[in-house]
């Protein structure tokens, strides 16, 4: 065995690890933003609803990144490669997370029945209505909704924002998106109201 | 055999007192076919032997130890206890399940040598006894010690002790230190060969493991027992129980071949905890080391908390089991009263602890306050463990020196990186507790934030899962509290009886149940609280 110094390299590959984490959140996107929770053993998650029925009852998702460093090569890239690499396989990562997860919500939102198939037209403030009206949407303290995010490609983007002004600019937009807010609000004050013990 | 295990074991004879090998020793009796009648606890009932056994033949055998470490059996010492070898020959075994046996064996044991003078003494003893009681004193020093050791290790160490590392490790480590349950218990978990896939061992083999699982668990803890770590030495026998519970389940053992080890861990896990209480009882301070850090980080509160802890166990233990105390009731509930004003929660991992010091105190008080307490428990977890909050109380699976590790010394702070707000280990059990207690209008005023907090579990994929450290395989539980609810809902899940939910070990020994959860406390659930609130309110 050559010199080396094996358990202050561990603590070092594990700051290194730390980076990384912060770079696939960042490239996550929305996603990276969701918070996370710590599984400490077992294999498999189970989430139940406030109903009481199974949400979701599966393994562990392994998901993983590698590279490559030809045998050749080994002596002649140097730390800035190292990191460009380590920066790509991270982005890799990110990728493979957000795959999933938007695979994942589809086809819960698909099994629960809240799709909508927009067959093929471009976004509009019509579609995001029928959108808001499957949703369950919370209120802070103070009225205000407590809208959910929306995804889509960065091309999108300027068409989301001429669209979703309408609801300040089309009158009759505003009275339909103001009538389908009031219902989401009762619905809210129900289910805040079932918070309560009865009995 | 393994010259360095030779050493090792050597080594551990000659650094130990009486007490420390006196429950290795009843193990090494056990795998010689001894069954175990009495080992004394050395309080103010003593029976004058330490040790009684009846042998593979059913002979009477009693022992007295004396801790000869590192040194001789002397001519001096010999004459100072001559009374008690007088005692030991002549007297009758005075046991309720020993019949007034005429013929038994007594034997002196020392981890040390004797020296000559002291042999040809006991020889011209041996003559008198003879002739007056028909039996003589037999003798077992440091060489038929290490025989018995070797001769339970001689099969099992060099095939069967995998991470011969690991135990080096363990046995050289600082015994000032918190025992680092992790690695123990990975250790110990594979010397009983629960993180493999191994066929049902003969009834033979798991005897082996059983007994040679407790002299490996002694000698790994030796470090601890030098320093009188009594916490360390706590918890390494909580985690031999843990294994042995483990293994029984897994393989449907006998309880004939497992509760003899099982109840002598018990006993000193027991008298380890009445050692340290009365070690803490002779100046009554809360600092141990340096008084700095001990104040700067509160760190002498989290040791009153495990005080307490301690305190309640023995306490309910008297309580429960009968016979002489091994601390006065009254110094109990003196110390107890001591450490309660300092106690805090650092963690879900400190409420396994609350429970119990709320169980013991319902034992002694008859006023609301212990309820009162477990009131404040339930709404500072609820109030901290909020959606929105910034410093939730980490899971269980998080122990004190994880934090100091963590947040204090921020080696591998991982912690940063998740987000433990929203959910709770413990929640559920609390408001349930609180349900039976009939503290209405307090669950209703806290039901809506309640509502926002997911109740985490944990389910093992096989029973015997549960007693180790982490198991691989299980399904971790996200359940959101059911909304609408009613009190009667409520009040119905709260009165269900859970014993079926629990194992058969743990029903018949509360005392063990709690001890084990004080340790493991991530295993602590609903079922568990629930359970034991009803065991311990009959």
């Amino acid at each position: 065995m050559l010199p080396d110094f094996y358990s202050l390299k561990k603590k070092l590959l594990y700051k290194v690890n730390k980076k990384l984490r912060v770079i696939v959140a960042k490239e996550s996107g929305f996603v990276g933003t969701i918070s996370k929770t710590q599984c400490f053993e077992g294999h498999r998650n189970k989430i139940i609803g406030s109903d009481g029925k199974v949400i979701q009852d599966q393994p562990f998702h392994e998901e993983t990144s590698t590279f490559q460093v030809p045998l050749p090569l080994m002596d002649k890239i140097g730390p800035n490669e190292i990191e460009q690499k380590l920066i790509e396989m991270a982005k890799d990562m990110a990728s493979s997370q957000k795959k999933y997860f938007f695979n994942t919500m589809n086809k819960l939102i698909d099994d629960a029945g809240n799709s909508i198939d927009a067959k093929g037209k471009k976004f509009s403030v019509e579609l995001f209505l029928k959108g808001l009206e499957t949703i369950e949407l919370d209120f802070n303290t103070d009225g205000t909704p407590h809208y959910p995010t929306l995804m889509m490609h960065p091309n999108m983007r300027q068409l989301a924002y001429e669209e979703l002004n309408k609801i300040e600019e089309d009158p009759e937009i505003k009275k339909k998106h103001d009538a389908i807010l009031q219902r989401k609000r009762s619905e809210w004050i129900i289910r805040e109201n079932n918070r309560k013990l009865v009995g | 055999m393994n010259g360095l295990l030779e050493k090792i074991i050597a080594n551990w004879l000659d650094s130990s007192s009486e007490r420390a090998y006196q429950v290795p020793f009843c193990f090494l009796l056990i795998a010689d076919g001894h069954r175990i009648i009495h080992s004394t606890r050395h309080n103010a009932l003593e029976l004058g032997k330490d040790i009684i056994t009846t042998d593979s033949s059913g002979i009477v055998c009693a022992f007295q130890l004396k801790g000869n470490p590192g040194r001789n059996l002397t001519i001096s010492q010999w004459q100072s206890i001559n009374g008690q070898i007088q005692d030991l020959v002549a007297g009758d075994i005075p046991h309720p399940s020993v019949k007034k046996a005429k013929k038994f064996r007594p034997f002196l044991v020392t981890n040390g040598q004797i020296e000559e003078d002291v042999c040809r003494a006991i020889g011209d003893y041996n003559k008198t006894f003879k002739k007056r009681y028909k039996r003589t004193l037999e003798v077992m020093c440091r060489g038929d010690l290490l025989e018995m050791a070797k001769r339970i290790s001689l099969t099992l160490w060099p095939s069967e002790l995998q991470d011969t590392f690991t135990f080096l490790q363990l046995f050289t480590q600082n015994g000032k230190d918190p025992l680092d349950k992790d690695k123990f218990s990975r250790f110990l978990e594979d010397v009983f060969f629960l993180n493999s896939t191994e066929k049902k061992p003969g009834i033979d083999l798991a005897k082996r493991r059983i007994t040679s699982g407790a002299l490996i668990c002694a000698l790994a803890l030796t470090p601890f027992t030098k320093e009188n770590n009594h916490s360390s030495v706590i918890s390494g026998w909580i985690t031999y129980i843990a294994c042995i519970s483990a293994f029984a389940t897994r393989w449907n053992l006998s309880e004939k071949i497992y509760q003899p080890s099982l109840d002598l861990a018990k006993t000193s896990i027991l008298d380890a905890t009445s050692n340290m209480l009365l070690e803490f009882n002779e100046n009554k301070k809360f600092i141990e080391g340096d008084l700095i850090t001990d104040k700067l980080y509160q760190i002498d509160s989290v040791r009153a908390t495990y005080l307490c802890a301690y305190i309640s166990i023995l306490g309910l233990h008297q309580s429960l089991n009968g016979g002489p105390p091994l601390i006065n009731e009254d110094v109990l509930k003196n110390l107890f009263t001591l450490c309660f004003s300092k106690i805090t929660i650092w963690g879900e991992s400190a409420i396994p602890l609350h429970l119990i010091i709320f169980w013991y105190w319902k034992n002694i008080s008859a006023t609301q306050e212990p309820q009162t307490f477990l009131t404040n428990i339930f709404k500072t977890l609820v109030e901290t463990n909020l959606p929105d909050s910034k410093n939730p109380l980490l899971p269980p699976y998080y122990e004190a020196q994880d934090l100091i590790r963590e947040y204090l010394l921020e080696e591998n702070s991982e912690i940063t990186d998740y987000s433990f707000a929203g959910a709770s280990y413990t929640l559920e059990a609390l408001l349930l507790l609180l349900v039976r207690y009939n503290w209405k209008q307090t669950v209703k005023m806290y039901w809506p934030d309640v509502t926002r907090i997911t109740f985490r579990s944990f389910e093992p994929k096989e029973k015997w899962r549960y007693f180790l450290w982490r198991s691989e395989l299980g399904t971790n539980i996200h359940q959101v509290p059911i909304i609408p609810c009613s009190w009667e809902q409520l009040k119905e899940k709260a009165t269900k009886k859970y014993s079926s939910k629990i194992s058969k070990i743990f029903i018949k020994n509360p005392v063990l149940f709690m001890i084990f959860i004080s340790s493991y406390s991530h295993r602590i659930s609903t079922d568990t609280v629930l359970y034991l609130d009803d065991v311990l309110n009959k």
